[in-house]
C-alpha cells in the first residue's frame, strides 16, 4: 500500500507539474503588468484604483489556476484508476490467503455485510491517504499565491477545489476502490487478483469517459458542471468595473448542463456498482456458501 | 441436539466426500475420528454452515443449516476452529480477538472487554495479548484460535483437528480446555489422533471413506477389538503382512511387536487388552477389507 501511495504521488506530481509551471509563468506575466506604470496610468485614467487593479491581477491568477489545474486534476483522478483497483483488488483474496476467510464466514455476519465492510474499510483508508496529496496540492497553491502577491489563495478558488474533491474526487476514488475489491473477489491469492484489478481500472477509464463525460470536452459531468458554474470574485470586480459580461468558460457553443445531469452521473455510478456488488455477492454465496 | 440424516457431499462429479451419513449428537463432548481424507472436515464444515451439502438433512439445535435463516441461527451460537487456522500477522492477539468479537455481535464494549479478559486468561495468553501474531509459536496460534471460538459464549463448539502440530504439553492443555468447555456447551472434536478422543470423549463416531463406520462410546469400540490385539514376544521375524504393527520394542533376545489382527500362529502370540488406538486400527482394518468388497458400514452401536 505504501508503495502504491508513493507511485501515486509521483504520478500525480508529474501530471500537475505542467499546469503549475504555467501558473508560475502567469504569475510572472501579471507581476510585470502590475509593475508597468503605463498600464497602471491607463487604468487610473479610466477611474479604477490601483487596489482594484491589483485585486484584478490576483483574480486573473485565480482564474488561470482553476482553468489550468482542474483538467489536469481530473486527468490525475482518472489516472488513479491505473493504481487504485490494482491495490484494492487484494482485499478479499488476502483473507483467503491468510486463511482467515473460513473463520470469518463462521461468524453470523452475512456475505453482503462482509462485502460492504470491506468496501467501507478500504474506502476510509483510501480517503485518509487521499488527504495527503490534497494537502500537498493546497500547500503548493498557497505557496504560489503568497510568492506572487503576498496574499493567500482566494476563498472562491479553495471553495472550487473543495467542491471538486467532494463532487468528483470522492466518486472517482469510490468507484476505483470498489471496482478493485469486486474484481478481486473471485480470486484466492493476492497476487492473482492484481492483474484483474489493473484491467478493471483501465476499463474504468474508458467507462468514465464514454458514459459519464460531457461530449466534446472529455470532462465528466461533475467537473464540467463545477467549472461551468465557477464565478470568481475577480469576475465580479470586472463586471462591476467594466459593465461587461465575460464569455462562458467553455465558449458560447458549449452545452449547458444542470445539476440533474450530475445527479444522473452519480446514479449511473451507484447502479453499476450495485449490480457488480450483487454479482460478487452471488459469487460468494455460490462458491463459498456465504 | 444435532441430527444428520442421509448426508452426502460430492465435489465435482467424482469425489464423494460423504456417502449417506446418519448421526445424532447430544450434549457434552463428541469425538469424530477418522483417517485423513475420511470426510471429517467436510462434515464439520457442513455442520458449521460453511458448506452446502449435496443431499440430506442437517439440523443443529432445531435449525436446518441448508437454509439461509437456519445457517444464520447456527452461526449465532457457534464457535468454530477451522483445521487450517489463519491469522492476520500484523495484528496483536487482542486486536484480532476484538475484531472477531465484533463480528460475532459482541458490540457492548464492557461485555467485550470482560469476555476478552476471561478468555485470554483461560487460554493463558494474557501476558502476550499485545504481541503481534506473527511472533507467536504454533501452539500459541492454536490457543488464539480456541480463544476466538469461545468468544460470544457459543452453545456449539466445533474444533477441527485442534491438536495437530502441537507438542505434547500443548495438546494436553488444549484437550483439558475443551473438556472443561464441554460442561457449558456441545463440543465437536474432529481429529485423526485417537488419543485426543480417548482422553476426553465419552461419545464418538469413526468415519472412513465418507461413511460412519462406528458410533458409540470408547468402551464399545474397545470391546469390538477384544481378542484381536496381541503381543508377539521375542519374535525373530517380522509379523505377517495381514497384521498391523502398532508398536515395536527392541529387546536383547528379540523384538516384541504389538499387533492388531489375527495372527497365523496364535501359539506364539499373547492376547492383550486393547486400548482405543488398537481398537481404532482394528476397525480400520475391518473397514478396509469390507470396503474392498462393498461400501456398506460395518458396525453401528446405539
Amino acid at each position: 500500500m505504501v508503495t502504491t501511495v508513493l507511485i501515486g504521488l509521483i504520478f500525480g506530481a508529474a501530471i500537475l507539474i505542467n499546469p503549475l509551471a504555467n501558473l508560475s509563468y502567469s504569475k510572472d506575466e501579471l507581476n510585470n503588468i502590475l509593475q508597468n506604470t503605463s498600464v497602471i496610468e491607463k487604468w487610473t485614467a479610466k477611474g479604477y484604483s490601483v487596489d482594484i487593479f491589483r485585486q484584478q491581477a490576483v483574480g486573473m491568477m485565480a482564474e488561470t489556476t482553476v482553468i489550468l489545474v482542474s483538467p489536469a486534476w481530473f486527468t490525475l483522478l482518472l489516472t488513479s484508476f491505473l493504481l487504485l483497483p490494482a491495490a484494492t483488488a487484494a482485499s478479499l483474496p488476502a483473507d483467503r490467503s491468510f486463511g482467515v476467510a473460513e473463520l470469518l464466514h463462521s461468524t453470523p455476519i452475512s456475505g453482503g455485510s462482509y462485502l460492504a465492510g470491506k468496501i467501507l474499510g478500504v474506502g476510509l483508508m483510501v480517503a485518509l491517504i487521499g488527504l495527503i496529496p490534497l494537502g500537498l496540492f493546497f500547500g503548493v497553491l498557497e505557496w504560489a499565491f503568497l510568492d506572487a502577491f503576498r496574499v493567500g489563495v482566494p476563498v472562491d478558488v479553495i471553495s472550487f477545489f473543495v467542491k471538486f474533491a467532494l463532487m468528483d474526487g470522492l466518486p472517482v476514488l469510490g468507484w476505483g476502490l470498489t471496482i478493485g475489491i469486486l474484481a478481486g473477489s473471485v480470486f484466492r491469492s493476492r497476487l492473482a487478483a492484481v492483474f484483474p484489478g489493473l484491467v478493471a481500472g483501465i476499463l474504468s477509464i474508458f467507462f468514465w469517459l464514454a458514459a459519464l463525460s460531457v461530449p466534446s470536452v472529455q470532462l465528466d459531468a461533475a467537473t464540467y458542471f463545477l467549472l461551468q458554474n465557477y464565478h470568481s470574485a475577480a469576475l465580479d470586480i470586472m463586471d462591476k468595473a467594466t459593465g461587461s459580461t465575460p464569455p462562458p468558460l467553455f465558449g458560447a457553443e458549449a452545452p449547458i448542463i444542470g445539476i440533474g445531469r450530475v445527479i444522473m452521473m452519480y446514479l449511473v455510478i451507484a447502479v453499476t456498482l450495485f449490480i457488480l456488488a450483487g454479482l460478487a455477492r452471488l459469487w460468494l454465496k455460490w462458491k463459498e456458501n456465504f | 441436539m444435532i441430527t444428520v440424516s442421509r448426508l452426502t457431499k460430492t465435489y465435482g462429479k467424482k469425489v464423494r466426500a460423504l456417502r449417506g451419513v446418519d448421526l445424532e449428537i447430544g450434549l457434552g463432548m463428541f469425538g469424530l475420528v477418522g483417517p485423513n481424507g475420511a470426510g471429517k472436515t467436510t462434515l464439520m464444515r457442513i455442520l458449521a454452515g460453511l458448506l452446502r451439502p449435496t443431499s440430506g438433512k442437517v439440523s443443529v439445535f432445531g435449525n436446518d443449516v441448508t437454509t439461509g435463516r437456519g445457517k444464520k441461527a447456527v452461526k449465532e451460537v457457534l464457535g468454530y476452529l477451522p483445521q487450517e487456522l489463519g491469522l492476520y500477522p500484523d495484528l496483536s492477539a487482542l486486536e484480532f480477538l476484538e475484531y472477531v468479537a465484533l463480528l460475532k455481535g459482541v458490540t457492548d464494549k464492557v461485555e467485550r472487554t470482560k469476555q476478552l479478559d476471561e478468555i485470554l486468561e483461560l487460554v493463558g495468553l494474557t501476558q502476550d495479548a499485545k504481541r503481534r501474531l506473527q511472533t507467536y509459536s504454533g501452539g500459541m496460534k492454536r490457543r488464539v484460535g480456541i480463544a476466538q471460538a469461545l468468544l460470544g459464549k457459543p452453545q456449539l463448539l466445533i474444533v477441527d483437528e485442534p491438536t495437530s502440530g502441537l507438542d505434547p504439553e500443548e495438546r494436553v492443555r488444549l484437550r483439558n480446555l475443551l473438556a472443561e468447555m464441554s460442561a457449558r456447551c456441545t463440543v465437536l472434536l474432529s481429529t485423526h489422533i485417537v488419543e485426543d478422543v480417548s482422553q476426553s470423549c465419552n461419545d464418538l463416531a469413526v468415519i472412513n471413506l465418507g461413511q460412519v463406520i462406528f458410533r458409540g462410546s470408547p468402551g464399545d469400540l474397545i470391546a469390538q477389538a477384544r481378542g484381536h490385539v496381541w503381543n508377539l514376544v521375542n519374535s525373530t521375524e517380522r509379523p505377517d503382512a495381514s497384521l498391523t504393527v502398532v508398536s515395536t520394542m527392541q529387546a536383547q533376545d528379540g523384538v516384541t511387536y504389538r499387533v492388531v489382527g489375527i495372527p497365523a500362529k496364535e501359539t506364539t502370540a499373547n492376547p492383550v487388552e486393547p486400548n482405543l488406538e488398537d481398537s481404532y486400527i482394528w476397525l480400520m482394518q475391518q473397514s478396509r477389507s469390507i470396503a474392498s468388497n462393498s461400501m456398506s458400514p460395518i458396525s453401528r452401536v446405539n
